[in-house]
C-alpha cells in the first residue's frame, strides 16, 4: 500500500471520528455556529482527500454530505436528529468503504454495484433534507434518478406521479426506435442475447467537472440504436448557454451490465440502464388510422385469443395487415402480431399485451389519459401473466376469497337476505374494478345479477356461490398460486400495491442482477452499510502516540543502558574485592545477554522515532518555486533520498538550517538566466537535494551549479569587516577563505534583500547543525558551484563517548569526534617554537596536552615505554592530537548538556551518569581551542 | 487549434475541446447560415455537440470516424420529439 494511501486512510478514520463527536456535540447545541463550521470543514477535507483517489462511491456520499451541511450552515436548512442519523449513517458507509480498500490494500476498489447502489441512495438520502426548492435544482438529474435507486427512494405515493410519467417517457423513447431495429433486436433477444437500454443525462454542471458526456457515450460499444436529444427545449440560440448541459444521450447497446456499470461508475445517478424485455418491443407505430376496422378485429382476436385458435388469429391478422396502408400504425401492429404469432405462438401473454396496446391506441379516450396506476398496472398484467394477475389479483383474490367464504357458512340466520346482498354488491364492485381488464364484464353483471335474484328465492347462498365459481376461478386461482415463492411475484407486488411501480419482473434494472431485494428492500432490511460503526471495529493498524510518551520511554532505556553499563563494574568488583572469579564470569554473561536485549529495545524505540526526510524535504519544491520567481532566476528542483530516516529531534532541527541553505543557493549561488546564458550554461539552473544514510549517519548534501564563491572576494570582505586580520588574510587557503561564510556576522551580498544577505545565515545553520552533533562542509569552485554536505547522526538521544584519562580524572569523547588513538613516543614529539608537533603518517599533526588545554596543572603521563597516548580529533576537517595520560573504554550514555551556570562552559558538551554512579564529563574538542 | 474559419465555413479539425464552444456558438451566432466541415474532426466536446445540436447549421461533410460521425447524425436526423 502506498504511504499516502496510508496516511489517507489514518487521516479519514480521525476525520470520521471527529464528525462524529461534532455531531453529538450539535445535538446539545444545535445553534453552535462554530461547531457547525468545523463540522463542514471536517466533511469537506474529507471530501477533497478521497478526491485523490479513485473511489466514486465515497466521494458521491461526501458531496451530498457536504452539500447538506453548507444548506445547514448558511441556514437554508436546519440541524435535527434526523438529519444527524443520516450524517452518521454517511459516515458509517464512508468508514466502512475504508476498510474494504485496507483489506484490497489497493487504492482503488473493483466497482461494486451494491456499494454504488448503497451510495448513491445515502446521497439521495442526504439531499431529502435540503430545502425543496435547492433539492429540485441542485438534484437537477438525479431527481429523475437511475433505476437502481428508484425503488429504494421512490415508493411513496407522492412520487408515483413521476414515476408514471417517467415510465411512459420510456415507452416513448422506445417508440422512436425505428420498427425494423426494433424487430432485429426482438429476433436477437429471442435467439438469447442481452441487450440494455440506456439513457444518461448528464448533469448540467458536468462541463465545470471536466467531464465529457459524448466523449463517454462514443467510448462504448457501437450501438444498435442511438438517440440524442435536450431535456428542455432549445433557448433562443442568443441566449444558449454552452456549457449547461442539457444533453439526453440513449442508446441500446449489447454490452453487459456490467461492463456498463464500471463504464458510467462516476455517473451512476446519472444513467439509467435497464434490460430490454421482449415486450417492451412489441410497440406499433406509424400514422393514424381511420376506416379500418379495427374495433372488429380487435373483437375478433381477442376470442380467438382465449380459445387458442392462432390459425383465425393469424388469418385475420393478414387480412387487416393487407387492408391497411404499410406506413399506417395498424399495419404496424399487425406485423408485429404476426411476428409475435410465428416466433412466440405460445405467449399468449405478449400477443394480449399488443392487442391491449392496439385498443389504447385505438380508443382516443384511452390513449389520451395519462397513464394512471391501475391502467398501467392492467397492462402490466397482460404483460406478464403469472407474475401480474398476481399483483392486481391479490387485493381482488383476497376480497372474492373473502366472499366465497361467507357464501360457504353453513348457518342460516335470519340476516341471510342481507348477507347476500352485500356480498353481491362486494363482487358487483370488485368486478367493476376489472373493466378495463378486456373481460367480459358485460357479460358478468346480469350472471350476478340473475345469480342473486335466485339466491334470495332459494334462501341459500349457492346460485351465488356458483356464479363466483366460473367468474372469480382465474382470479382465486392466481391467489392461490403461492404468490410469495417466486421472488419475481414478490418484487411485482412490492411496486404494484404501493401504486406506484408498473415496473415488472422483465424490466430488471441495473442492480436487480444482484439480489433483488438489494434496492427495493433497503427500507425495511438493513443494508449492509448501514451498519454502526462499533458493530465491527477494524482495528486500524496505526496509532497515534504523544511524542512524550516516546520521549519516557527513550529516556528510559536510555536509563536501562546505563544500569546495564554498571554489571561490568559489578563483576569486576566480584572478582578484585571479593575474589569469586566464577561469579564475575557468570555476571559477565548475563551482561552480555541484558546488553543484547537492551540494544534491540533501544533500536526499536529509536525506530518509534524515526521520520523520512521527505518530511523536510516536502516543502522544498513549493520554497524554491516561489523562492526563484520571486527573484527572478530559473530554478530546476531535484531531490533524491527522500525516504531516508532519521531520528524525529534530528529531522525537526534540520529544517531551518536547510531553508536558510536553500534560501542562500537561490539567493547567492544561483544566476538569473541571462548571467547563466552569458556564462555560457543552461538558462535553468539545477539546486539538488540528496539525502542517504551513512552507517550511522545521515548525509545530506545541497548543491547548485550557480556562480560559486569567490575565495579572493571572501578574504576581502573579511578583511574589511574586520573578521580577520591582515595576517590571516595572507594566509588563508582558499578552502579557509570559502570556509569564512560560516563566521559570525559575514554577509557578501551587496544588498540585503528579504531572503537571505542579513549575515545571520551560515554561521546559525553551523551552530544548529552542530546542537544535534553533526558537522557541515562547504565544496565551491568559482563559477561551477557550490556544495554543502551535513552529516547528521541518525539519532542523538544515546551517544557513544570514548573515556579518556587526564590527571586521574575520566572524561568522555564522543566518538563522533575521534579519529583514531594513537601512541607516540616521547622521542618522536617535536616542540615548533611552543607548539608541540609530531609526524603521523607523513603528516604533521599539532599536538596539545589536555591537562593544559582544561587548565590542570599536571604534566601529561607517558606509559611505561614512554608512550603518549594521543587521541586524535577531527575538528572541521582539520586533525588535532590531545595528549592525554590514557585511553579507556568507549560507553553508550546519555548525554545531558550542562544546565544553568554551567552551560556557558564551551568545553563540555554536558555530563552523564556512568554505569558505576560516576558524573563523566564529556568534553566538546571544539571548545576546547 | 480545432475550429478553421474558410469564408462561410467552419473546418473543424482533430479535437473541438470544452473552450472552444463558446468561440463556435459566437462564430454561428454572427454566421447563421454559417456550414460545418467535420471531415477531419476526430472529436467534439459534449459542450460544443450542444451547440451545434442548439443552432442546427448545416453540416457539409460528416467526420470521417465512423462512430462520430453516427452519433453526430442521430443528433441531426432525428428532429427534437416532444416527450410525453
Amino acid at each position: 500500500m502506498n504511504p499516502l494511501l496510508d496516511q489517507f486512510l489514518s487521516e479519514s478514520r480521525d476525520a470520521i471520528q471527529a464528525i462524529g463527536e461534532k455531531l453529538l456535540q450539535l445535538e446539545t447545541a444545535p445553534d453552535d455556529q462554530a461547531l457547525m463550521g468545523e463540522l463542514f470543514r471536517l466533511v469537506h477535507t474529507l471530501k477533497g482527500n478521497s478526491g485523490l483517489f479513485d473511489l466514486p462511491e465515497m466521494i458521491r456520499v461526501l458531496h451530498a454530505a457536504e452539500d447538506l451541511m453548507d444548506t445547514v450552515r448558511a441556514g437554508r436548512a436546519t440541524y435535527s436528529q434526523a438529519l444527524a442519523d443520516q450524517l452518521l449513517e454517511a459516515m458509517d458507509f464512508v468508514s466502512a468503504v475504508l476498510d474494504e480498500i485496507q483489506q484490497a490494500e489497493t487504492d482503488s476498489l473493483p466497482a461494486n454495484a451494491e456499494r454504488s447502489a448503497a451510495a448513491v441512495d445515502l446521497a439521495q438520502a442526504l439531499r431529502q433534507f435540503k430545502p425543496e426548492t435547492e433539492r429540485s435544482e441542485a438534484a437537477g438529474a438525479a431527481a429523475a434518478s437511475a433505476p437502481t435507486t428508484e425503488p429504494a427512494t421512490e415508493p411513496s405515493a407522492e412520487s408515483a406521479a413521476p414515476r408514471a410519467a417517467a415510465d411512459a417517457e420510456r415507452m416513448t423513447a422506445l417508440a422512436r426506435v425505428p420498427e425494423a431495429v426494433r424487430m432485429d433486436l426482438y429476433q436477437r433477444i429471442i435467439a438469447g442475447e442481452q441487450f440494455f437500454w440506456v439513457c444518461y443525462e448528464p448533469e448540467e454542471e458536468c462541463f465545470y467537472k471536466g467531464e465529457d458526456p459524448f466523449f463517454q457515450m462514443i467510448q462504448l460499444a457501437p450501438p444498435c440504436w442511438r438517440a440524442l436529444s435536450a431535456r428542455e427545449p432549445w433557448p433562443e440560440p442568443e441566449s444558449l448557454d454552452a456549457y449547461r448541459c442539457i444533453l439526453r444521450f440513449e442508446c441500446i447497446t449489447a454490452m453487459d451490465e456490467a461492463g456498463l456499470s464500471e463504464h458510467f461508475r462516476y455517473v451512476p445517478d446519472q444513467v439509467e440502464i435497464r434490460l430490454l424485455a421482449l415486450d417492451d418491443l412489441p410497440i406499433p407505430t406509424g400514422a393514424e388510422h381511420d376506416g379500418v376496422p379495427v374495433a372488429d378485429y380487435l373483437h375478433s382476436a381477442t376470442e380467438q385469443l382465449q380459445q387458442g385458435d392462432l390459425p383465425s388469429l393469424i388469418q385475420s391478422s393478414h387480412l387487416l395487415q393487407e387492408l391497411a396502408a404499410p406506413e399506417l400504425r395498424i399495419a404496424s401492429a399487425m406485423r408485429w402480431m404476426l411476428l409475435l404469432l410465428e416466433t412466440r405462438p405460445d405467449d399468449r401473454a405478449l400477443q394480449q399485451a399488443l392487442l391491449e396496446h392496439i385498443r389504447q391506441q385505438d380508443d382516443p379516450t384511452a390513449a389520451s389519459a395519462p397513464p394512471t396506476p391501475n391502467s398501467r398496472a392492467a397492462a402490466a398484467t397482460q404483460a406478464t401473466p403469472q407474475a401480474t394477475s398476481a399483483a392486481i389479483g391479490e387485493p381482488l383474490a383476497g376480497i372474492l376469497q373473502t366472499q366465497a367464504e361467507i357464501l360457504a357458512l353453513e348457518d342460516q340466520p335470519d340476516w341471510l337476505q342481507g348477507r347476500l346482498r352485500a356480498v353481491a354488491a362486494s363482487l358487483q364492485a370488485a368486478f367493476a374494478c376489472l373493466g378495463e381488464d378486456g373481460r367480459g364484464e358485460d357479460a358478468a353483471r346480469p350472471a350476478l345479477e340473475t345469480a342473486l335474484q335466485q339466491s334470495l328465492e332459494q334462501d341459500s347462498p349457492h346460485p351465488l356461490s356458483d356464479w363466483l365459481e366460473v367468474w372469480g376461478a382465474p382470479y382465486l386461482a392466481a391467489a392461490s398460486e403461492p404468490t410469495a415463492s417466486a421472488p419475481d411475484a414478490a418484487s411485482a407486488a412490492a411496486p404494484a400495491t404501493s401504486a406506484a411501480a408498473p415496473e415488472t419482473a422483465p424490466e430488471r434494472t441495473a442492480s436487480s442482477e444482484a439480489p433483488a431485494e438489494a434496492p427495493a428492500n433497503a427500507q425495511a432490511a438493513p443494508r449492509k452499510f448501514g451498519r454502526r460503526l462499533e458493530d465491527s471495529y477494524a482495528a486500524p493498524s496505526a496509532i497515534k502516540v504523544d511524542q512524550a510518551k516516546i520521549d519516557r520511554m527513550m529516556n528510559l532505556i536510555g536509563e536501562m543502558i546505563v544500569a546495564k553499563n554498571a554489571l561490568p563494574y559489578l563483576a569486576a568488583r566480584a572478582e578484585k574485592v571479593f575474589g569469586v572469579r566464577d561469579l564475575a564470569r557468570e555476571i559477565k554473561g548475563q551482561y552480555g545477554t541484558i546488553h543484547r536485549i537492551a540494544d534491540e529495545m533501544q533500536d526499536a524505540i529509536m525506530q518509534i522515532r524515526l521520520l523520512p526526510v521527505s518530511f523536510v524535504f516536502q516543502r522544498f519544491p513549493r520554497l524554491v518555486r516561489d523562492t526563484a520567481h520571486k527573484l527572478g532566476k530559473e530554478v530546476h528542483l531535484v531531490m533524491e533520498g527522500e525516504s531516508t530516516e532519521a531520528d524525529k529531534n534530528v529531522i525537526e532541527s534540520l529544517a531551518d538550517p536547510l531553508v536558510h541553505i536553500i534560501r542562500n543557493s537561490l539567493d547567492h549561488g544561483l544566476e538569473t538566466a541571462e548571467e547563466r546564458r552569458a556564462a555560457g550554461k543552461p538558462a535553468t539552473g539545477q539546486l539538488s537535494i540528496r539525502a542517504r544514510s551513512e552507517s550511522d549517519r545521515v548525509v545530506i548534501e545541497i548543491a547548485d551549479d550557480g556562480r560559486g564563491i569567490d575565495p579572493e572576494t571572501m578574504r576581502r570582505k573579511a578583511y574589511e569587516k574586520g573578521i580577520i586580520d591582515e595576517q590571516t588574510l595572507e594566509r588563508l587557503s582558499d578552502q579557509e577563505a570559502v570556509n569564512l561564510v560560516f563566521a559570525a556576522g559575514f554577509s557578501t551580498a551587496a544588498a540585503v534583500s528579504d531572503l537571505s544577505g542579513r549575515g545571520v545565515g551560515m554561521d546559525v545553520v553551523r551552530n544548529a547543525v552542530a546542537q544535534v552533533n553533526g558537522s557541515i562542509d562547504l565544496k565551491s569552485e568559482p563559477s561551477k558551484g557550490t556544495r554543502l554536505r551535513l552529516s547528521l547522526p541518525l539519532s542523538m538521544a544515546v551517544s557513544n563517548v570514548m573515556i579518556i584519562q587526564s590527571a586521574g580524572q575520566r572524561f568522555g569523547v564522543s566518538m563522533d569526534a575521534v579519529a583514531e588513538t594513537v601512541r607516540v613516543p616521547g622521542s618522536s614529539i617535536q616542540q615548533i617554537k611552543q607548539q608541540k608537533t609530531t609526524v603521523l603518517r607523513g603528516r604533521v599533526m599539532p599536538l596539545m596536552d589536555l591537562n593544559d588545554l582544561l587548565g590542570l596543572d599536571q604534566p601529561q603521563v607517558a606509559n611505561d615505554d614512554q608512550e603518549f597516548a594521543v587521541l586524535v580529533v577531527r575538528i572541521d576537517n582539520d586533525y588535532l592530537g590531545i595528549i592525554v595520560d590514557d585511553c579507556l573504554e568507549t560507553v553508550d550514555i546519555i548525554l545531558k548538556p550542562l544546565a544553568g551556570f554551567l552551560g556557558n562552559l564551551k568545553s563540555y558538551a554536558g555530563s552523564a551518569l556512568l554505569g558505576d554512579g560516576s558524573v563523566l564529563l564529556v568534553i566538546n574538542p571544539r571548545g576546547l581551542l | 487549434m480545432g475550429i478553421e474559419i474558410h469564408e462561410n465555413t467552419a473546418v473543424i479539425r482533430d479535437i473541438l475541446s470544452v473552450e472552444e464552444a463558446e468561440p463556435l456558438l459566437e462564430w454561428l451566432l454572427e454566421h447563421r447560415d454559417g456550414q460545418l466541415d467535420l471531415a477531419q474532426c476526430a472529436h467534439l466536446h459534449a459542450a460544443n455537440l450542444q451547440v451545434l445540436m442548439a443552432l442546427r447549421p448545416r453540416i457539409i461533410t460528416w467526420p470521417d470516424d465512423p462512430a462520430l460521425a453516427d452519433w453526430l447524425k442521430s443528433a441531426f436526423e432525428e428532429p427534437e420529439s416532444n416527450h410525453v
